[in-house]
């Protein structure tokens, strides 16, 4: 469950900004996922659960996963990813995720 | 007061949150947060640590029971004429894996990760703090045994190395994919059960191969011996490249 680790810095990088802007109460929180980042959004959801006081008493978490972009490991050939990890159309390679990774909270719905 | 265990250091890392309001009368506000930054960051300190002593670092991961801390022993003993090594290990609970460690290498520390699958940045900061690695050492940090969580967290290691031990069987790469794509180097370990587990070593190093046809792949037991003269070539190559690169290139 690192998902516990991923919400908790959730709560402390919006939270951040509430104290930088005075916003008062989160509404909505817009987290944009690598096609293949290691996050699962229910266990995401699950573990921010634990964590609604305050002014995340309400927030809901909007999570959207953007398109994979794939490279081969062994020739290189790049395509649009539906499957991570799926083997090369050229060499029978696997089809590493290039943007994997990305978490980014791309918006706030604040009081 | 540090944001993330509470231990009352300072949080010096809090400069990648600057948002800015897109619309002063709306209420959606446009932001560019990353959830990894602060962990990056921090395993950016720890690299720059690492650096200005001239420490190797290896993050060695595997599913519980591998044979990581096995391995790390059978390893330190023929490591230490070569070069001082010490070691973080990481566990949910106990201290056994650093006792047995310090069997062969006073330099250790152990972390408690308590309920967290997965050793951060952070953690290994502050066992940096508590270790004080010699310089131009080779710092092992064994993590918490897990195939899944620990992949997204970088530590500010040079290397990871990913051990796969022969009776969890060939299919492991396929099916935790995350981890062996992330992987430097793969130590397929307990090679000595070879005969005695339905292992298919041409389809795992197949397997292994469609990552990446240079990933090193070494078969190693830390029981007999066998194939730890490789691995330690490997391990010495990489110090050398890493801790003198001028050397290295001229």
């Amino acid at each position: 469950m690192h998902e516990m680790s991923l919400a908790r810095e959730l709560v402390r990088l919006v939270g951040q900004q509430c104290d930088q802007q005075g916003y008062r109460q989160v509404k909505k929180i817009h987290l944009q996922l690598g096609p293949f980042s290691c996050v699962a959004p229910e266990a995401l959801n699950f573990a921010f659960d634990s964590m609604r006081t305050g002014r995340f008493e309400n927030t809901r978490l909007e999570i959207r996963r953007i398109e994979a972009n794939g490279s081969c490991g062994v020739c290189g050939y790049q395509e649009s990813l539906c499957e991570a990890y799926a083997a090369c159309a050229h060499c029978g390679g696997i089809m590493l995720p290039d943007n994997a990774d990305e978490m980014r909270i791309t918006e706030l719905e604040v009081i | 007061m540090c944001g993330t265990c509470g231990c009352g250091l300072a949080d010096e890392s809090a400069d990648q949150t600057a948002g800015h309001q897109h619309e002063t009368e709306g209420r959606r506000i446009a932001v560019e947060l990353d959830l990894m930054a602060r962990n990056n960051a921090l395993a950016e300190k720890n690299r720059q640590f690492f650096d200005a002593r001239n420490i190797l670092a290896l993050n060695l991961l595997s599913s519980p029971g591998a044979g990581k801390t096995s391995l790390l022993l059978a390893t330190i003993e023929r490591l230490k004429v070569h070069m001082p090594v010490s070691v973080i290990e990481g566990d949910q609970h106990t201290a056994l894996d650093a006792e047995k460690i310090r069997q062969s290498c006073q330099h250790v520390h152990q972390i408690n990760t308590g309920k967290m699958c997965h050793l951060d940045a952070h953690m290994v900061g502050h066992a940096l703090e508590h270790l004080q690695p010699l310089p131009d050492s080779l710092l092992f940090i064994e993590n918490v045994g897990n195939l899944v969580c620990p992949v997204a967290f970088a530590l500010g290691e040079h290397q990871r190395v990913v051990l796969l031990s022969t009776p969890e069987g060939e299919d492991k790469p396929l099916k935790y994919p995350d981890m062996f794509a992330s992987a430097d180097c793969v130590l397929i370990s307990k090679s000595d059960l070879l005969p005695h587990v339905p292992f298919d070593m041409q389809a795992c190093r197949e397997t292994l191969r469609h990552f990446s046809p240079q990933l090193p792949v070494f078969e190693v037991s830390a029981e007999t011996g066998e194939g730890m003269d490789q691995w330690l070539d490997w391990l010495l190559q990489i110090s050398d490249q890493i801790t003198h690169p001028a050397e290295t290139v001229a």
